[in-house]
């Protein structure tokens, strides 16, 4: 009989990893933008940091899909949406209105019942 | 601003991009090695070629275009990726699957009206 490959709970705990690295990054990456006024400045240390940390998110991504289905780890990479909402109101100031709020909530909703659904 | 036609296909566009890129990441694991033969493997290379262009794609669209009717186009990439993982991967599709993705899109949709 086949063994239908399912989809392990350590593959979604890395990617819940790389949605932490990737939004991180894509702070550091924003604010490397920020910062970039002549051709040189593109060089720094925020647009650097922010390569990295999507590079080390990779390579995790890459492990967890080694145990997991593209169908159920792809859609809990949009945790990442969460964080950067977050990090963009400790960060740069950005406002958390009702919308944001309630966005959050839905997206954890919604990856959570692909978590299971993904186990079944 | 309003959001110019072209911008909305531009993000459709760049959705498709990112659904085979994702796929090919996923096929590109199987053979995952720290080495420099899987680094420079087809597979990851075409994934991470078409997930540049998705992104640059991203980018115009989303200069010219507002984040609450572009935004939960973006979303929309899962439902490409589930389809595309049904054909390429074998991967089955069942009713929680697709509760959660139109979840996530209703989500992402609310996170585009509050910016």
């Amino acid at each position: 009989m086949k063994i239908k490959s399912k989809t392990t709970i350590i593959a979604i705990f890395l990617v819940v990893i790389v949605t932490i690295l990737t939004s991180t990054g894509q702070i550091f990456i924003k604010q490397g933008l920020n910062l970039t006024y002549d051709f040189y400045s593109i060089l720094n240390i925020n647009l650097f940091s922010g390569m990295v940390l999507y590079g080390i998110g990779l390579v995790i991504m890459l492990l967890a899909l080694r145990q997991g289905e593209a169908s159920v780890l792809s859609p809990i990479l949009s945790l990442s949406y969460i964080w950067v909402v977050f990090l963009a109101f400790f960060v740069f100031g950005e406002i958390l209105n009702v919308y944001k709020i309630l966005g959050i909530l839905i997206i954890f909703f919604g990856v959570s019942l692909i978590g299971v659904g993904g186990r079944r | 601003m309003n959001t110019p036609l072209w911008t909305i296909f531009v993000v459709i566009f760049a959705t498709v991009f990112a659904a085979f890129a994702a796929v090919f990441l996923k096929k590109s694991s199987d053979n995952l090695a720290f080495n420099l033969k899987f680094f420079f493997s087809k597979t990851l290379i075409l994934s991470l070629v078409l997930y540049g262009i998705s992104t640059i794609f991203y980018f115009i669209a989303l200069k010219f275009g507002e984040l609450s009717i572009l935004y939960p186009m973006v979303a929309s990439v899962y439902i490409w990726i589930c389809l595309l993982s049904r054909k390429m991967l074998g991967e089955n599709m069942n009713f929680l699957k697709w509760v959660g993705i139109a979840f996530i899109i209703l989500g992402v949709t609310f996170l585009g009206l509050g910016a």
